[in-house]
């Protein structure tokens, strides 16, 4: 059925002929319904101020939007309590309301529970509740989406992290362009706050920071965001988290940039994704030498990136150009010093050199970073489509 | 890696357990703002679960391929112990000494307990300190790379402004010798004395010790004691090296043990209490080789001949057991 958004732009054309033609050629983007029912999140002027409180009614008038995250699979780190727990971690579901005024953008953000934990001065192995919103420095036409996990080089991102204390909340705010990178900034601060509802057993947790100022504008029509939240129960901190993939808030009175929008929703329009079962079979033919990804766990450990549940944390955007340009989107590593080559020595010194074979990428002499991993470009573009399908719906 | 490697030997044969060593280090370094559990020196019984407890059961370090290993971290109340007071103040009064509240567990919580059953039961001790390895698990485990070793020596130490508290290289440390400060929310270590070091001085654990067990220098060193130790007569070898850490702390393996006593009671000649497989468990193959060599250069001594190797382990000048002002060779970069 034809978009009701294409009927007065066809009779445009139509009344006022050959002149108006080439305007009408191009109705307005209208973006999947899957794409805005997943993805996005409406953000609605606040008519009566912005809300202060968790329990301010005034967050009712906020368009509720509900999120997956997933436990961090795609480097594992070293905690034998925390992998236990990551081993058999669910999905958790982030409630999402936000509303702006003029100058100021809100968040209130809800997450069940069991139970709430405070990291403490009296204990070493106690680790706090906590939640993270990030935002790309750079995003809008013209830009690729940051790395998932805290960014990249090209593209660093600024996260908000607000940590449940015995005394209180946490906050720190940090630019970052990958993992382990994040770095303190005295960049646009927010004000946090956390609550424990025990009898319900939800953290909910409100945000909110001016819209814009002389180092960030988020008084854009479409700015991407994403969450992450830490239970300490699971011994959950840095890289052990569940986070979820870039999503949008679409800022109400904002003019829409079509371009951009066309862009983020790539994946979601007709034929850009393909069939996941024989996109399944082309992963375990092309990927499973590297990587481990649902079952299939023949490569090294920690040689690639692990791509179980990759598709709950990535976009379509982002697996696309992996696929083709993995030079342009490479996942920082983890501290290389965890392999290394016990066969070799440097003479006179006793430790042995780090296992360059680990690394997931090198540098050329402009200091580019260069994949390890080659491009797949040679593929024809349905088997690329199938493999977006597949690692979209990949499972741990 | 370094340019050069600090090391320490410790001399087991020579320690008393007297603990002058944990209250140097204690009252130098930890014993305020949130470092009051930790020891980053401590000495404890072997065989026995040590400090904190059970720490070699608690993983980290590296497979026999070189990747880190998984690893846990100990808990105050559980593993470390929550530090007690007295009650000082009421005995003056006329009170019981008592504590203040009820000791769980703590260091030396075991102490002089050993192992085996009576009259052959034995223990010795253990003093422990960061290894500064060679390939530090906790430095690989940072995923922040906070931690680094000094080019100059080797010294393993956490940039604090890098520090997050995340306790990954606490769950990396196979010894368990990197500390969480839960009211700074760092990572915190022993630092080897750096600032003594930097004057020249031996660490403050080396300097106290009554029993001369501690030898401070370069491995590159090839006049000092730790290098003649270490390499020379390799008599010297590192704790648990099957974690794959290369660590710069080096052990005389305990030698001189009493003999068993038969069912009369009489002294078995040639029988030693300590099983040779513990002490391999502890210190790896080589310690047979290294235990003979001991020997060997004992009964040299003892019939009058000359021994490098039992004068440097008599350490007749305690000055003499600290080489610190020793620059490297030219043109060697190596640490021995």
């Amino acid at each position: 059925m034809a978009d009701s958004r294409l009927v007065p732009a066809l009779l445009v054309t139509m009344v006022s002929g050959l002149v108006a033609n080439a305007q009408a050629a191009k109705p307005p983007y209208a973006p999947p319904e899957a794409f805005m029912n997943n993805e996005v999140v409406v953000v609605k002027q606040a008519k009566a101020g912005l809300p202060t409180t968790t329990k301010d009614k005034r967050w009712q008038s906020a368009q509720l939007q509900s999120f997956r995250l997933y436990p961090q699979r795609t480097v594992r780190l070293n905690d034998a309590a925390a992998n236990a727990k990551l081993d058999v971690a669910q999905p958790l579901e982030l409630r999402v309301r936000a509303l702006a005024s003029p100058q100021q953008l809100a968040l209130l953000l809800e997450w069940k529970d069991e139970s709430a934990s405070r990291v403490s001065a009296k204990e070493t192995r106690v680790f706090g509740d906590s939640f993270a919103v990030q935002f790309p420095y750079v995003f809008g036409e013209g830009h690729r989406l940051p790395y998932i996990g805290m960014g990249d080089e090209k593209y660093p991102v600024i996260a908000y992290l607000g940590r449940a204390a015995d005394k209180g909340l946490i906050a720190r705010t940090s630019a970052a362009i990958g993992f382990g990178s994040s770095t303190r900034q005295q960049a646009t601060r927010a004000k946090m706050s956390m609550e424990y509802d025990g009898k319900e057993k939800i953290w909910r947790a409100t945000w909110m920071r001016p819209l814009k100022d002389d180092k960030h504008d988020l008084k854009r029509d479409l700015v991407p965001v994403a969450f992450a939240v830490w239970n300490g129960e699971s011994f959950e901190r840095g890289g052990n988290k569940s986070l979820s993939s870039w999503k949008f808030l679409k800022i109400e009175g904002q003019k829409i940039n079509e371009n951009y929008l066309t862009t983020m929703a790539f994946g979601y329009g007709p034929g850009e994704v393909g069939d996941a079962l024989k996109g399944k079979e082309l992963a375990q033919q092309s990927c499973a030498a590297c990587h481990h990804f649902e079952g299939v766990v023949t490569a090294v450990p920690d040689f690639a990136p692990n791509l179980s549940q990759v598709g709950k944390i990535a976009t379509y955007g982002y697996l696309r150009d992996s696929i083709l340009k993995p030079n342009e989107v490479v996942v920082r590593n983890l501290n290389q010093n965890r392999h290394y080559m016990k066969t070799e020595t440097i003479e006179g010194q006793r430790g042995h050199p780090n296992n360059a074979g680990m690394m997931w990428y090198s540098r050329d002499e402009k200091g580019d970073v260069i994949s390890k991993m080659p491009s797949f470009d040679y593929l024809a573009p349905e088997d690329v489509a199938n493999l977006l399908a597949f690692l979209k719906a990949v499972e741990k | 890696m370094s340019k050069r490697q600090l090391a320490m030997v410790m001399d087991l044969n020579k320690c008393i357990g007297c603990q002058t060593c944990t209250v140097a280090c204690k009252t130098q370094w930890t014993n305020r703002n949130g470092r009051e559990y930790m020891y980053w020196n401590n000495v404890e019984t072997k065989p026995g679960p040590g400090y904190p407890n059970k720490w070699e059961d608690m993983g980290g370090g590296f497979d026999a391929e070189g990747n880190l290993k998984d690893g846990n971290i100990p808990g105050l109340s559980g593993d470390y112990g929550i530090p007690w007071d007295y009650n000082h103040d009421e005995i003056m009064k006329g009170a019981e000494l008592a504590p203040r509240s009820t000791p769980q567990t703590g260091p030396n919580w075991n102490e002089d307990e050993g192992a085996g059953d009576f009259p052959n039961s034995y223990f010795f001790y253990l003093p422990r300190i960061c290894n500064h390895c060679s390939n530090p698990g906790c430095l690989a485990a940072c995923p922040r790379e906070a931690i680094f070793k000094r080019s100059q020596d080797g010294i393993v130490l956490v940039d604090q402004s890098r520090c997050e508290g995340l306790r990954f290289c606490i769950a990396g440390c196979p010894y368990k010798k990197i500390y969480f400060n839960p009211k700074l929310f760092k990572s915190e270590k022993c630092i080897l004395c750096f600032p003594r070091i930097e004057k020249g001085l031996p660490p403050a654990c080396a300097q106290q010790c009554v029993g001369r067990i501690r030898f401070v220098g370069y491995l590159d060193d090839e006049e000092g004691q730790v290098h003649k130790l270490v390499h020379k007569y390799k008599v010297a070898l590192p704790l648990h090296p099957e974690y794959g850490t290369e660590p710069n702390v080096y052990y005389v393996p305990p030698l001189a043990g009493p003999k068993k006593f038969d069912k009369t009671g009489k002294p078995i000649e040639g029988s030693d209490r300590i099983p040779l497989s513990y002490l391999q468990s502890l210190f790896g193959p080589e310690v047979e080789t290294a235990l003979e060599t001991l020997k060997t250069e004992m009964a040299k001594k003892k019939s009058g001949q000359p021994s490098e190797l039992v004068d440097l382990l008599i350490a007749f000048k305690h000055s003499e057991m600290f080489r610190l002002n020793v620059q490297a060779k030219k043109g060697a970069e190596a640490n021995g």
